[in-house]
């Protein structure tokens, strides 16, 4: 599923954790918000870093800083995001925060991805870069 | 040489005839050279490779493997039979260090 809630655009996606051979949700899709001020791949609530097995892995460290100006340190590590209405599937730096509560798609995992967002007729169009 | 007809918006057409006054002046042909530059230069990005990409695993510093993507590195670790958790695993592209969030990031 790719569509507006309310104004938000989202992307129906699963992240799987290809060396732990592990994937969120286990079936079918997540909602994830597509948020064009995120400048990073993918960003998960700690609860579903768990569950994909994430925490299991080494994480890298990093700095990530806030629309207020402070900054939150952020963990993670590279898996996979797989957008099944684009036939997208790209691996990148998944990682978690505090203060998180759902999904999050950056605009590294975007730049694969030719996105039109029409605000006017609340329609969202995505297709996979070539 | 092919004859195509394309439209322009207004907008886009003026500024294109501005574009080509500037640079050509009123030369014959001036309008088909400029815009036969800018779309080679367009279909060139297009047709830009991605720089090559990889992911390696680390034990000790020390590269024990690499892919081109992770579903391949998996399989290699199982190979060689290495824990994925006893490695670290980096990209070749590098991961900054700093990023920002957007709006939906909260401070806790």
């Amino acid at each position: 599923m790719i569509a507006f809630l309310d104004l938000t655009p989202t992307f129906g996606v699963a992240i799987e954790n290809p060396l732990l051979g592990k994937s969120y949700p286990s079936e079918g899709e997540v909602v994830a918000v597509v948020d064009t001020g995120y400048e990073g791949f993918v960003a998960l609530p700690r609860d579903i870093f768990h569950r994909a097995a994430f925490d299991e892995l080494q994480l890298e460290r990093r700095s990530v800083l806030l629309a207020d100006g402070s900054s939150l340190s952020s963990e993670g590590t590279y898996g996979t995001l797989v957008v099944p209405d684009v036939s997208l599937k790209a691996d990148g730096f998944i990682e978690t925060y505090g203060g998180l509560d759902e999904v999050i798609i950056g605009t590294e995992a975007l730049s694969n991805l030719r996105l039109v967002l029409d605000y006017c007729l609340r329609r969202l169009h995505a297709e996979k870069y070539p | 040489m092919p004859n195509l007809t394309i439209v322009l918006s207004e907008e886009t057409s003026r500024r294109l005839r501005r574009a080509v006054k500037e640079i050509h002046g009123s030369r014959k042909g001036a309008l088909s050279n400029l815009i036969e530059e800018a779309v080679n230069i367009y279909l060139d990005k297009l047709e830009e490779p991605k720089s090559p990409h990889a992911f390696r695993a680390l034990r000790e510093g020390r590269v024990i493997a690499e892919a081109k993507d992770l579903a391949e590195l998996a399989s290699k670790l199982r190979d060689l039979g290495v824990e994925p958790r006893n490695v670290r695993i980096v990209s070749t592209s590098g991961l900054r260090p700093v990023i920002e969030a957007g709006f939906r990031a909260k401070a806790i």
